[in-house]
């Protein structure tokens, strides 16, 4: 998987630590999320990218067929 | 489940009113399949086929309510058309252990056996018409007084450690990228679920880690984990799920509520116990007893916690459990 970076996905739901700090909020971009959180989020569905480049990328390296991938 | 003795009955609610205080004596839970007749002309004994249908009943029996005015025995005598969300736990009031819930639950029959000054003792039978929900323990039913977070106090909910689980066998595991995996029985998983392998053979690297599947048979699934420098295939070991793909439905119940003005419950869900996504925010709520079930779509993560946001001061009792789909 390529190297992800927090501004290039925005969070589907609030994202915060585990003392509740909120991270980002619902349609924030995700800058202050942990590097290492970014792929897990993303495999779980709670971010997304922000461009369609990024969302073909991330849908084909979770190995979903490219012709798939969401709008 | 292992067997419970009654002093791990430790939670009871109907509604938000906990009935261990009723002195219940006796409980009892089942899940009927449905059948319908089909017989035909000729047959001389009766036949039968599963609709595809369940329905679950719940009994207490012989407690004792409350009849002082706006108690339980008020609150379950005169509607018996009211639907109730009730739960309970049978092996602990414990975060983590199991609990079970279900909305819907119509009061069936409300037998009064005795009354004696402000208690009647009655045995009172529910027709639940949903399903039955059996889960984890998010937060315990213990009183708080100021804001909490399981998480950081040490008690958040890990799925691969949840008694539920069903160990899957790994046959092999191939030297190969990305490493394929072969069952012993079918592994019900889905594509983008995750499992966490243990005890496997394969190193180099080895693939008991978290790790996402990819399904290609009931039986054989890939991992994103290039195992080509390995001296040979894998063997053994086995595997359970560490997040599931088909949602979720959370309960809250409010036993007790004195002094604060509002409170807000909120179970959040983490793949990787760093960074956690809001599951589920349950309604402001101000008295108590008070109940709500709410449902959630798509992936609940490996690890879940639960988040208590009171306003002003007091003291508050909350139970809140999570079923995953």
């Amino acid at each position: 998987m390529t190297d992800l970076h927090g501004a290039d996905y925005r969070a589907v739901r609030r994202l915060s630590t585990r003392d509740n700090v909120t991270l980002a909020e619902a349609g924030e971009t995700c800058a202050r999320v942990p590097v290492e959180s970014l792929a897990p989020l993303l495999a779980s569905g709670h971010i997304e990218p922000v461009t369609a480049a990024l969302r073909e990328a991330a849908w084909t390296d979770l190995g979903r067929p490219a012709d798939e991938v969401p709008a | 489940m292992s067997p419970v003795s009654s002093a791990s009955f430790a939670v009871l609610l109907v509604d938000g009113y906990s009935l261990l205080s009723a002195k219940v004596q006796g409980f009892s839970h089942e899940v009927e399949v449905e059948l319908e007749p089909s017989e035909g002309l000729g047959d001389l004994w009766r036949a039968t086929l599963p609709t595809g249908m369940r329905k679950a009943t719940i009994t207490q029996d012989g407690a004792f309510f409350d009849t002082t005015a706006a108690g339980i025995h008020a609150a379950m005598s005169a509607a018996p058309s009211t639907t109730r969300i009730v739960a309970w736990a049978e092996a602990g009031n414990t975060i983590g252990a199991i609990f079970a819930a279900c909305q819907g639950a119509l009061t069936a029959k409300y037998t009064v056996l005795s009354a004696s000054a402000k208690l009647t003792k009655a045995n009172v039978a529910y027709q639940v018409t949903g399903a039955l929900d059996e889960g984890v323990i998010v937060q315990n039913a213990t009183p708080k007084t100021v804001d909490w977070n399981t998480k950081t106090d040490g008690a958040s909910v890990d799925y691969t450690l949840d008694p539920t689980q069903t160990v899957i066998p790994i046959t092999s595991a191939t030297k190969a990228n990305p490493c394929v995996v072969t069952t012993t029985v079918p592994h019900n998983l889905t594509t983008g679920q995750k499992i966490l392998p243990s005890g496997n053979t394969l190193a180099g690297p080895s693939i008991n880690s978290d790790l996402a599947v990819t399904v290609i048979s009931t039986t054989t699934f890939s991992v994103a984990v290039n195992t080509t420098a390995s001296t040979g295939a894998g063997t053994g070991g086995s595997f359970v799920r560490s997040s599931t793909v088909l949602g979720g439905v959370g309960y809250q119940f409010i036993s007790a509520m004195n002094g604060f003005s509002g409170f807000v419950g909120k179970i959040r869900s983490s793949p990787d116990d760093v960074t956690y996504a809001d599951l589920i925010s349950f309604t402001n709520q101000t008295a108590a007893p008070a109940a709500e079930r709410l449902t959630v779509a798509g992936t609940i993560d490996r690890y879940l916690c639960f988040n208590g946001d009171v306003t002003g001061s007091g003291s508050i009792t909350p139970f809140v459990g999570f079923k995953r789909t």
